[in-house]
């Protein structure tokens, strides 16, 4: 179980979270984008989003955990597993969210949010293969059941 | 069950098959990239080496199939989800492969391309359900090719 998703609603949330981590030698170690259009087990279509997901793996953070990050809404991306040994770059504004690592990666998106997860995907097993739409009831997961939209509107007021 | 993976192996190759299919209002349904490096059952790790799989949805074909593109040692992609009805272009050589599906531009050794059923072109995500083995534990594709020694041989036979 993956803890939960920390949407970025601010620059300075950004800022906190991203610039304060070690980015010496990080790498992208696998991502997944799709048009989040499916059905259900009751065949009710659950959205249209575009949804990328990127994993990160951080040789300091890399003996507990690898860096999760999602970004709703994509409208493109530019994407290499070489980071070329630079900090993040983000600037957040509301719907708006453009993330540069090097001159290699680069995210246009409405929204941006991260987490934690397990060791192993830092390690040598995937994450994106194994980790479906819904749960065993059916149910939508994270990060696909987030409804950012509010939680922006509401981090803005 | 898909069918296999046929590699570019030449600019020919290509310009044989992209160009030819109906690509008004297609666009990218789903991305898979990994660094496809993992353990085997028995504890094996495998090579490090990027694999970037893309499906794309060609609306002339959504009845029957869709359309997966396979990229080997990718160095870096740019990724979006319409492709702006272009034609796709592509500089393919030996060991380089650089191909433009309008904003969609992959950078890699070696590309290659197989059809999928429709299953997969229409609601369901394909590449979250996907493992690396087959039920005999052995790898699947398109983790399996070996795409250098099929470049070499291809190589071979044009000289």
């Amino acid at each position: 179980m993956e803890p939960p998703l920390t949407l970025v609603t601010s620059q300075a949330a950004f800022d906190q979270f991203f610039s304060v981590l070690d980015w010496h030698s990080a790498f992208v170690k696998e991502s997944h984008f799709a048009v989040n259009q499916y059905l259900s087990d009751q065949f009710v279509t659950i959205g249209e989003g575009k949804i990328l997901r990127i994993l990160f793996v951080l040789p300091s953070e890399a003996a507990t955990r690898a860096l999760e990050l999602v970004a709703y809404d994509v409208k493109n991306y530019w994407l290499s597993d070489f980071l070329d040994d630079c900090d993040p770059v983000g600037i957040i504004k509301k719907r708006d969210a453009e993330l540069e690592i090097g001159p290699f990666v680069s995210i246009n998106a409405s929204c941006l949010a991260y987490r934690w997860v397990d060791n192993k995907f830092a390690r040598n097993n995937q994450l994106y293969t194994r980790s479906d739409f819904l749960d065993a009831n059916g149910k939508p997961v994270e990060p696909y059941n987030i409804d950012w939209k509010t939680e922006l509107d509401l981090a803005s007021k | 069950m898909e069918s296999s993976i046929s590699l570019i192996t030449s600019q020919e190759a290509f310009d044989k098959f992209f160009p030819e299919l109906l690509w008004e209002c297609a666009y990218v349904k789903e991305s898979h990239f990994v660094i496809a490096e993992w353990k085997t059952p028995g504890g094996v790790a495998f090579a490090e080496q990027p694999v970037l799989r893309i499906l794309f949805m060609l609306p002339c074909e959504l009845a029957n199939q869709a359309l997966e593109v396979v990229a080997y040692d990718v160095s870096h992609y740019s990724m979006a989800e319409w492709l702006d009805d272009c034609i796709p272009k592509a500089s393919i050589k030996r060991r380089q492969a650089e191909v433009a599906f309008g904003p969609v531009i992959v950078k890699a050794a070696c590309i290659g391309h197989r059809w999928v059923d429709n299953i997969s072109a229409d609601r369901n995500p394909f590449f979250t359900q996907e493992g690396y083995f087959d039920e005999q534990g052995k790898i699947v594709e398109p983790y399996n090719i070996d795409w250098p020694a099929q470049f070499d041989l291809a190589a071979e036979q044009t000289t």
